[in-house]
């Protein structure tokens, strides 16, 4: 019953295939075609708006999708430009198919979050800004997963999940819910997790935390150090 | 002291011409320097995430186009107002493209304040931000909570002295929208 139902992942990282948004939305398109659904060509949003013909092409995508799961990390707590600029050319594509109002009323919209910050409230408000998007332009709302402290995934240096070992269990856990969630056409719970064990962050072992961050300051010290640069460098003063 | 007004119009937008236009005589009332700047006409670049501005050229994006004047004019204020179109309650793709080439006037390193990680300063000083939203139609209550949130969020994030965030809708009329103004530079202590 599923094969009729078409998947599309809109993949909103200014990194293109080289991402943790790649890594993670590929992940969930591939559980969905195992439970039987089709899935449509992925859709790297920054290539496709250099190019009207591409746009059309993943308007048309939009428009042949059951199921749209947007894959994108957290800039500056909100979308990265290329994925309020995709959602803006699909509401306007939308207000231009309005004679037809019930064409998208079952069209699911799902959401992944890539924030690199551990803490719960970074990804909330994104969260909100895209249920907005999907109840203004007629999708259903298809829950969320927000993946914190995302940098550990290394989707940039071009690892996959399963490169990352335990580290993803808890994310393929949870896109194993979506999946289990989309593939009846059921909206799945929004969800949070944060890759790092939260223990990391407060506690007793929050000792952990603090050496992350120290690694990861020396490391841009270092790496900018290597090149002949001052990280301190204030070239606008 | 200055303040710089990103205006985020989409090219096919005017509805927010009449609050740049008072923003700009009420900072020519306090005596306030100004800039305004009509995003969607500048040559600006999207980010690519590569990070280059923190360890390559630190502080600089490595694209020489208009986005690196625009992040040296936003430094070098006191006050920046971020005005868009409403879009969701978050910005529009024009205002955020010109933010997102503002990373590199953060440092890389994190540092820990009241239990949150956030980047360090790279300047000893950031400006005040004022977030207006317009809406070309009347919009639910849930719109506006999240751009003020989304202000609050990203104010914290660039270590700002100041902040504040409105929203109005496009029918209203100039003077309710003036008096608001007016108010909010107050608190800001803008005006006196």
């Amino acid at each position: 019953m599923n094969g009729s139902k078409r998947v599309l992942l809109l993949v909103g990282s200014p990194r293109g295939k080289r991402s943790t948004s790649t890594v993670v939305g590929a992940y969930l398109a591939d559980l969905l075609t195992k439970q039987g659904l089709e899935s449509l060509a992925t859709q790297w949003i920054g290539p496709v708006l250099r190019s009207q013909e591409k746009i059309k092409q993943m308007l048309e995508a939009v428009d042949a999708a059951d199921i749209i799961v947007l894959a994108a990390p957290l800039y500056d707590d909100c979308q990265p430009y290329i994925a309020i600029k995709a959602m803006e050319l699909i509401s306007a594509h939308k207000k231009n198919l309005s004679k037809s109002p019930d064409l998208n009323s079952n069209r699911l919209f799902s959401v992944i979050v890539n924030c690199a910050f551990p803490e719960e409230h970074h990804p909330q408000t994104v969260i909100r800004i895209y249920r907005k998007f999907a109840e203004d332009v007629g999708f259903r709302w298809g829950g969320s997963l927000a993946i914190r402290a995302g940098e550990v995934l290394q989707g940039r240096k071009g690892k996959t999940l399963d490169d990352i070992g335990s580290m993803a269990k808890r994310v393929k856990e949870a896109l194993a819910l979506m999946a289990d969630s989309l593939s009846k056409g059921l909206p799945p719970a929004d969800q949070t997790l944060c890759v790092i064990p939260e223990s990391f962050l407060r506690g007793s072992f929050s000792f952990l935390g603090s050496f992350f961050v120290w690694q990861s300051n020396r490391h841009w010290a270092s790496l900018t150090k290597k090149r002949g640069k001052d990280v301190n460098a204030r070239p606008f003063v | 002291m200055k303040a710089l007004v990103l205006n985020g119009s989409l090219e096919h937008q005017t509805h927010l011409m009449p609050v740049q236009e008072i923003l700009e005589s009420e900072f020519s009332d306090a005596g306030w320097e100004y800039e305004s700047l009509i995003l969607h006409r500048f040559k600006v670049g999207t980010c690519i995430g590569c990070f280059r501005c923190w360890d390559t050229t630190p502080g600089i994006c490595f694209q020489d186009d208009q986005g690196i004047e625009i992040a040296k004019k936003a430094i070098n204020c006191d006050l920046i107002v971020f005005l868009t179109p409403l879009t969701w309650g978050g910005y529009s793709s024009e205002l955020k493209k010109a933010i997102e080439r503002m990373l590199g006037l953060l440092h890389p390193s994190f540092i820990k304040i009241e239990d949150s990680y956030r980047h360090k300063k790279r300047y000893d000083n950031y400006p005040s931000v004022l977030g207006i939203a317009v809406a070309e139609q009347e919009q639910d209550e849930v719109s506006g909570q999240i751009f003020k949130t989304l202000i609050e969020r990203h104010s914290l994030n660039w270590h700002t002295p100041k902040h504040r965030a409105e929203v109005f809708l496009d029918k209203d009329k100039d003077e309710k929208i003036r008096d608001r103004i007016s108010n909010i530079l107050i608190e800001m202590e803008v005006k006196k």
